[in-house]
């Protein structure tokens, strides 16, 4: 299974796809995660099975949720207070429920 | 209020905000752009290696300036004609069309607009910044009229079996025929009639205006304005406000590189270093002087363990840990001095700049360079490196009294609630 976190070019959010590894080793769940930026979608959108993106980049929202829901994969917005706390677990809860 | 003042922004402004973002020609222009950056970047080490920030230094390198300024004329120096290129590929693979055709044709374009030199040579100068409006205006057209071609159908179809590569070449025959004509025309009708080119009525009626508009003082404090309100909301203002200005930008640095390869004094003090790097120390917001309030004064829990976890991340510019966690967002008493700390950074570093203090940037790095070194780089003058040390001084000051207020209203929530789980309380009282 991947999940794939798309921010403006996939810096910050690369710093979440490190506690969300930990967060998922910790529960001996087999996924990938990825940080990727907002501009790689259509790419991403091939491979993962869900996406999730940073709040800094919600105004993209219509756009990006309309590609995700054509290729039939769940998105969503990461929530902002977890977001900031870098909060792997939380975050790692919101992409497993959205499957 | 802030709620209500959210839930306006929420309905009213986000859509404007997507909407710019999704707007296939600015996309397609910004896209193209920062296709050109590593280019800049390129160059810039060797602007960097050309003038070093020492004077003694840049005396010794002085007769190896012309070897060194060729990679400086290969990157920045077509940074125009390079965008002509990235815009159309961009614009067009957008509309699901072939981006190297017009990509291809909006070179050929290009080239029909741009008068040669007496000698019959291209003209180095209108290749690089000079020629960047003009090239998004061909680029845009290009494709556009390539686009009415193909929607009507009129483009010579090959039978099944050819290969791509052939049948690409003919589709783009006639449109790219017509594409010519056009250009062509309108530049000999110009010159013949009005004594004008393409490339004057351009930095004419767009390329000056804007310059003159973005490269102003005012310009870039409206601009860092309105890029902190957007943070203040938790979008990511750069992104949003650079869309529009990136090319403005870009070009104004550029005639900052040929009037520093020229031996002549620096025009603009706005530019792309001064919009990326000077008021963002830390990321946006000057948040690495939030970041050090945090570690070093933070008496809360929260605070403290949020800045010694997001110290580095800031020492690279990425502010959004700092943003996001303490919370910046939405958080009347932290938005104040974010909007204001940048803005006097902003002014500071301005006229520190404009009178001579400091050198003024033409150097192009990447924007995780960490603070000193993106200011000694930026402007090739060690004294950029000191003033950019007391811009975080200046930033950490304007913070303070908020920080401290927000700092003892989080130490007296940890201790009543006596427990971890104040950052979920906190959410639930706002």
């Amino acid at each position: 299974m991947k999940i794939t976190l798309l921010c403006a070019l996939g810096m910050s959010t690369s710093l979440l796809v490190e506690r969300m590894k930990e967060a998922a080793g910790k529960r001996e769940l087999d996924v990938e995660i990825e940080a990727h930026s907002v501009d790689d979608i259509d790419e991403q959108l091939k491979s993962a099975d869900v996406v999730l993106i940073g709040p800094q980049i919600r105004y993209k929202k219509n756009e990006l949720f309309k590609k995700a829901d054509s290729a039939r994969v769940p998105i969503d917005i990461i929530e902002m207070r977890a977001y900031g706390t870098t909060d792997g677990e939380k975050v790692l809860d919101q992409a497993l429920g959205l499957i | 209020m802030m709620e209500r003042f959210n839930s306006f922004m929420e309905r009213y402004f986000m859509p404007v905000a997507g909407k710019l973002a999704e707007q296939r020609h600015l996309k397609a222009i910004r896209d193209g752009i920062i296709a050109i950056m590593p280019l800049l970047i390129i160059g810039s080490i060797f602007l960097i290696i050309s003038s070093p920030p020492v004077p003694s230094w840049a005396e010794y390198m002085k007769p190896y300036a012309p070897t060194l300024n060729i990679p400086v004329n290969a990157t920045f120096g077509l940074l125009g004609l390079i965008a002509v290129f990235s815009i159309a590929y961009n614009l067009a693979k957008s509309y699901g069309m072939d981006g190297l055709s017009a990509g291809v044709l909006s070179i050929a374009a290009f080239f029909v607009a741009t008068p040669m030199t007496e000698e019959g040579n291209i003209p180095l100068n209108l290749m690089g910044s000079e020629g960047l409006f003009i090239a998004i205006v061909l680029a845009i057209f290009t494709v556009e009229v390539y686009r009415l071609f193909e929607r009507k159908n009129i483009i010579i179809r090959m039978p099944d079996g050819v290969p791509p590569s052939v049948w690409r070449a003919f589709t783009a025959l006639i449109p790219g025929a017509v594409i010519v004509f056009i250009v062509w025309g309108v530049d000999v009708i110009l010159k013949t009639s009005l004594d004008l080119s393409l490339h004057g009525v351009v930095a004419a009626l767009l390329r000056e205006p804007l310059q003159m508009v973005g490269g102003s003082f005012w310009g870039a404090m409206v601009a860092i304005i309105l890029i902190h309100l957007l943070w203040s909301f938790g979008i990511h203002g750069i992104s949003v406000v650079a869309s529009i200005m990136a090319p403005i930008w870009y070009s104004l640095t550029d005639q900052n590189v040929a009037a520093h390869q020229a031996g002549e004094a620096l025009p603009h003090v706005v530019g792309q270093p001064f919009m990326a790097i000077w008021w963002a120390v830390g990321g946006s917001g000057m948040a690495l002087a939030l970041t050090i309030l945090f570690v070093w004064r933070a008496r809360s829990k929260h605070l403290k363990g949020l800045g010694r976890g997001s110290i580095w991340a800031s020492m690279f510019n990425i502010s959004e840990p700092v943003i996001f966690g303490a919370p910046v967002v939405m958080n009347p008493l932290l938005v104040i001095p974010f909007i204001l700390a940048p803005l006097a950074v902003g002014m500071i570093t301005y006229f520190s700049m404009t009178l001579g203090f400091v050198g003024k940037p033409y150097v192009i790095v990447p924007w995780t360079t960490p603070p000193p070194f993106s200011g000694i780089l930026t402007t090739g003058d060690w004294r950029g490196g000191v003033l950019m040390m007391i811009n975080i001084f200046v930033a950490m000051a304007i913070y303070y009294p908020f920080f401290r207020l927000y700092d003892k209203q989080l130490l007296a929530e940890e201790s009543e609630t006596k427990s971890d789980e104040t950052p979920e309380k906190m959410m639930k009282a706002k």
